[in-house]
């Protein structure tokens, strides 16, 4: 990874995935979508909720501690 | 790091001690808290125990992993035999990672527990840019290095602790994400590799199961392709490590 702008690149690739995850929270709580919004939207709001608290907890947690044990299995090593 | 097998062994054992009857009956607020409390302390002694002596090495790390993992799974193994067919269908349930059914009262807990270990963590940010370029460095540069990979540590087994009491054991899938993660930013900064694990880990999460509802028609578990993917990542890594 030798480029002029890592701190750019880093950005873009964040601006990039930030919209496919809005891409998918959206269709993954309106897409086939069959009878009453005030129904779907609460019931899927709390699976989607805790989907999100699942992916946050286990993305942070196997970041921090890949750096504290000197990041074993990352690729730019 | 033998996490997974503990789970498997906490849940085989109050199945085995208390029964079935009595295991559906618990408040799965409490039974969350203190599988948590239980995970979060036996990791805490764990990884302090490892990381903070003289020299870390990965081998010991990998060692006393396979090591604890064998011999919580053979604990849980021999109760499982003993078990009656009836409970052991109702243990089988709860141990494979379920993205269906969260208990919407957990969720609250559980947000409440990730959020402060969040204020905590944002804290250490810059600190940990520092620790990642290695503990000589480290030290040298000015970190209380014992301290902070302490509370790293306990930060991290909260969060693992959560996600585990959530929806059970995920193995490679933190990994996967987090292996995803260094490569797409190309970047060591946490300000820039944190956030795109997270965001990596929803898509993965949201959209995996979006495709699995609506195109597979809940004809196959969403772990299941999760760890497939990230088992083979995990083998990628380590041929790739070893061929260097």
């Amino acid at each position: 990874m030798h480029e002029r702008h890592p701190d750019r690149r880093a950005k873009l690739v964040l601006l990039m995935l930030l919209a496919l995850a809005l891409i998918s929270m959206a269709a993954f709580m309106t897409l086939g979508a069959k009878g009453s919004w005030s129904f779907i939207l609460p019931f899927r709001g709390i699976k989607l909720l805790s989907l999100l608290l699942v992916a946050y907890a286990i993305a942070v947690s196997t970041v921090l501690f890949q750096t504290v044990t000197n990041n074993p299995f990352s690729p730019l090593r | 790091m033998g996490f997974d097998s503990l789970y498997v062994l906490v849940q085989t054992a109050l199945i085995f001690v208390f029964g079935s009857a009595t295991v559906v009956m618990i408040d799965p607020q409490l039974k969350f808290l203190a599988e948590t409390a239980l995970l979060v302390t036996f990791s805490a002694l764990l990884y302090r125990w490892l990381f903070v002596g003289a020299e870390r090495s990965l081998h010991l790390l990998v060692l006393v992993g396979i090591v604890f993992g064998v011999f919580f799974r053979s604990l849980s193994g021999f109760m499982q035999r003993v078990l009656d067919p009836n409970e052991y269908a109702v243990l089988q349930d709860v141990l494979f990672a379920s993205f269906n059914s969260i208990d919407p009262t957990l969720l609250a807990v559980s947000a409440i527990i990730v959020g402060v270990v969040t204020i905590i963590g944002l804290r250490l940010l810059h600190t940990l840019d520092v620790l990642s370029l290695g503990r000589a460095t480290a030290i040298s540069l000015g970190v209380d290095y014992k301290r902070t990979v302490t509370i790293i540590l306990v930060l991290v087994s909260v969060l693992v602790a959560v996600s585990t009491a959530l929806v059970g054991p995920v193995m490679f899938f933190g990994l996967l994400v987090a292996a995803l993660a260094h490569y797409l930013t190309g970047n060591g900064k946490h300000a820039y590799v944190l956030p795109a694990a997270i965001l990596i880990a929803i898509i993965c999460l949201v959209g995996g199961q979006v495709v699995l509802e609506r195109i597979f028609a809940f004809n196959t578990a969403l772990s299941i392709i999760i760890e497939f993917l990230g088992g083979i990542v995990f083998i990628g890594l380590i041929l790739k490590r070893g061929a260097r």
